[in-house]
């Protein structure tokens, strides 16, 4: 009988405990820590760095965190791993995609838990040194452990919020239309750099009108606020929308309007979201109509596209179309690696090291071969050239001979409401994508509502 | 005569501190996972919090401005309108193969097993991708049709591939029918065929009627799973196109996480929260015109 108890106790724990885990039919399973081609990754990667950084409370063992692909991936993890082996200690690495990054970082940041060292764009700075979740790196530099003096000053001040340092700009690049070179060869079919919006649009229609291949907009934010600089605005002020009226940020979307009318703009009814660049319809398109001949990012990504492109595709990169490339093109710091300031094991100094050792020494950048973009260091840059493939090659002389005679300065970084702001952009290219709005009609909305938003996200 | 008295309430006590003892990691996980993360969301529900920075009470200002938020009343029209479409049809769906494999031959458990394992392996993460290949312009639905639909891209037709996925979990619901209809009495049916009932009269006199528990069951725990969709509908396309699957959820981690607003997303999270009790209690207070209770 008292068996038979027992027994029966344990089977009811086993059954409430399996009730417990198919409860609810929406709960998703939570991300493993690999990457793959889609969003998948790291949804729930924020409870795992709090699990992880649980674990890991002996000294000597730093995290480190960025977003990126699997070229990326591997590269990073190769170079830890030299370091790790090097140094004695061990890394953890928790590796994401760009849309899941931040909110994991966030949710990271509320569990007072973050990485030892992460990436970050110069962009998002002002809110997480408002909120003191930055180390300040200028006392490292002053001190020589941390040596910036074979990197530029103007680099160095993209990744500084008033007068302090702190982050270190970990590749350099620049937006710009990455293109199916072999496509375009194999049909005749000439491009030029630093074109202006007309030729792009006719460049557009000559590639469908001769292979089929459509044409796919993506970054839509990114490349409005490219475009935007040749009217001289900067599309995500502290707390506006930049341009004196709609027509100065109307451009992108009239462009793509024009795609839609002219029938070189692709179906977006017949894609799914593209949420890595693996799924891009330049790389993922399996007939001409839904593939497109070029992809807008930034330069750094190329290696990664060409990665994951078909056999026998060779990728070319040109300048994104502006009115005025001139004024619109600019060197971004692509992405910068900080030191957290709040964080359980705070092991700063250990991770400066590190970070020093990343931006400067030549065996970190031979593994990674400008993944991210143009290396800071610029003397680390021009050992590495000779040693990148072909394609790395070609980004580089990409930024060096084209993009940084026509650069200008960078924008500044932008307010709180460029999050909801950009998000509003990107709807709203949605329905100009899917023609189901104007371009003028899109542009309108976007300069009214986007106005309230970074008004109201400033004000707080 | 002590001695045993002392005995019994020793053994009484002993039994209620095992159950204690088995049940404490369900409750400790109950506690902190569930109940003090609640309140913790209600206090910031009523506060400015950005994540980043410390919550700040601004009272009831975030849910004075969630009746003012357009994207708040679409977004809960979509989700209830999601709602009422993948429930009864998953329940329908249920309700049929129920009906199938009600009698045992020797490849029941097997088609039984069969059609229980979406539900379990349904909400991951794999089959969502699955899903999004599946349907893709360029995927097996559209070879094996010979068609050319996005099905995904295109703003009408994306909802209803979530809800398709939805509607392939049926196997939990169906097992429940067809427990439940096992425990019809057979002498019931024999008692209608000797009246001249045929199997349409009776299934629709006997089977329904005395389904009709269970079925309110399925209902109101499937509607309130259908109402928190989330994982599938970010993962297959992510709010889109054009907001046509963005759901009251998406919605609300959207606002919380990407736009750092944590505390108007905790409010919009216990208005989900009303909209659902009040669903679920207009389904109690209609019960007793459909239900039949013994």
């Amino acid at each position: 009988m008292k068996r038979n108890n027992v027994l029966a106790l344990v089977l009811a724990a086993a059954v409430t405990g399996s009730l417990m885990g198919c409860s609810s039919d929406s709960k998703p399973e939570s991300g493993s820590k690999e990457t793959s081609s889609a969003s998948v990754q790291e949804t729930s990667s924020g409870q795992e760095s709090a699990a992880a950084s649980g674990d890991s409370q002996k000294a000597g063992e730093l995290i480190a965190a960025w977003w990126g692909n699997q070229t990326r991936n591997d590269r990073f993890q190769k170079m830890l791993d030299l370091y790790a082996q090097e140094n004695g200690i061990t890394i953890e690495t928790q590796m994401s995609v760009w849309d899941d990054y931040l909110v994991s970082i966030q949710a990271a940041a509320a569990s007072s838990d973050m990485p030892d060292l992460m990436m970050l764009q110069g962009a998002y700075y002002q809110e997480y040194v408002d909120s003191g979740l930055l180390t300040d790196l200028t006392p490292y530099v002053e001190s020589g452990v941390l040596d910036t003096s074979s990197i530029s000053d103007s680099i160095l001040s993209t990744t500084s919020v008033d007068g302090r340092l702190y982050g270190i700009c970990a590749g350099i690049n620049s937006i710009s239309c990455i293109y199916n070179k072999t496509l375009l060869d194999a049909n005749g079919i000439a491009v030029k750099d630093n074109m202006n919006l007309d030729e792009f649009a006719a460049l557009c229609k000559e590639v469908y009108e001769k292979t089929g291949y459509k044409t796919y907009f993506n970054y839509e934010s990114q490349l409005m606020e490219y475009m935007v600089r040749a009217n001289d605005a900067v599309l995500f002020g502290k707390d506006h929308i930049g341009g004196n009226s709609a027509e100065d940020i109307a451009d992108l979307f009239l462009l793509i309007e024009q795609g839609f009318k002219e029938g070189w703009l692709i179906d977006y009814s017949l894609l799914g979201s593209v949420s890595s660049v693996e799924e891009h319809p330049m790389v993922y398109g399996t007939s001409p109509e839904m593939s497109s001949w070029c992809a807008f990012y930034n330069s750094n990504q190329c290696a990664a596209l060409q990665n994951a492109a078909p056999e026998g595709v060779e990728l070319a990169l040109t300048t994104a179309p502006s009115k005025d490339v001139k004024k619109s093109a600019y060197l971004r710091e692509a992405m910068s690696l900080v030191v957290p300031a709040k964080t359980q094991r705070q092991n700063q100094d250990a991770a400066v090291k590190l970070l020093n050792w990343w931006i400067n020494s030549e065996e970190a950048n031979e593994i990674i071969l400008g993944e991210p973009g143009v290396p800071a260091n610029t003397e680390v840059a021009s050992q590495i050239t000779a040693l990148v493939d072909d394609t790395q090659a070609k980004v580089f002389t990409y930024i060096t001979d084209v993009v940084t005679p026509a650069a200008s300065v960078s924008n500044p970084p932008a307010g709180n409401g460029m999050a909801e702001a950009e998000n509003l952009l990107m709807e709203l290219a949605q329905y100009v994508e899917y023609g189901q709005m104007t371009g003028a009609e899109a542009a309108e909305q976007f300069f009214t509502e986007g106005n309230e938003i970074m008004a109201a996200a400033a004000s707080k | 005569m002590e001695t045993k008295h002392r005995k019994k309430m020793n053994m009484w006590q002993k039994e209620a501190l095992t159950g204690y003892f088995f049940s404490l990691p369900f409750i400790i996980g109950l506690l902190f996972f569930l109940v003090v993360p609640m309140f913790v969301s209600l206090y910031y529900s009523f506060c400015d919090f950005n994540i980043l920075s410390d919550a700040k009470w601004i009272g009831l200002k975030n849910y004075t401005a969630i009746f003012r938020d357009n994207d708040f009343y679409t977004s809960l029209f979509l989700t209830l309108k999601f709602a009422v479409l993948s429930v009864p049809l998953r329940l329908l769906a249920a309700l049929a193969v129920a009906l199938i494999l009600f009698r045992n031959t020797k490849m029941t458990p097997v088609y039984r097993a069969v059609f229980y394992f979406p539900s379990i392996v349904g909400s991951s993460v794999a089959i969502a991708i699955l899903w999004k290949r599946l349907f893709a312009a360029d995927g097996l639905i559209n070879s094996l049709f010979g068609t050319r639909v996005g099905w995904i891209g295109n703003p009408k037709t994306a909802i209803w591939v979530i809800i398709i996925l939805s509607v392939w979990q049926f196997g939990s619901s169906m097992l429940l029918f067809l427990a439940a209809m096992k425990q019809i009495p057979e002498s019931l049916y024999e008692a209608a065929h000797v009246d001249g009932a045929g199997g349409i009269r009776s299934f629709f006199t006997i089977t329904i009627p005395l389904l009709t528990p269970t079925i309110f069951f399925n209902l109101v725990m499937q509607s309130i799973n259908a109402f928190l969709i989330f994982a599938q509908a970010q993962l297959i396309t992510n709010g889109g196109p054009l907001k046509a699957t963005r759901f009251y959820v998406l919605y609300m981690y959207q606002t919380s996480f990407e736009f750092s607003k944590a505390g108007y997303g905790a409010a919009l999270g216990w208005m989900i929260v009303l909209v659902i009790m009040l669903y679920t209690l207009f389904l109690f207070r209609t019960k007793k015109y459909w239900v039949y209770e013994e």
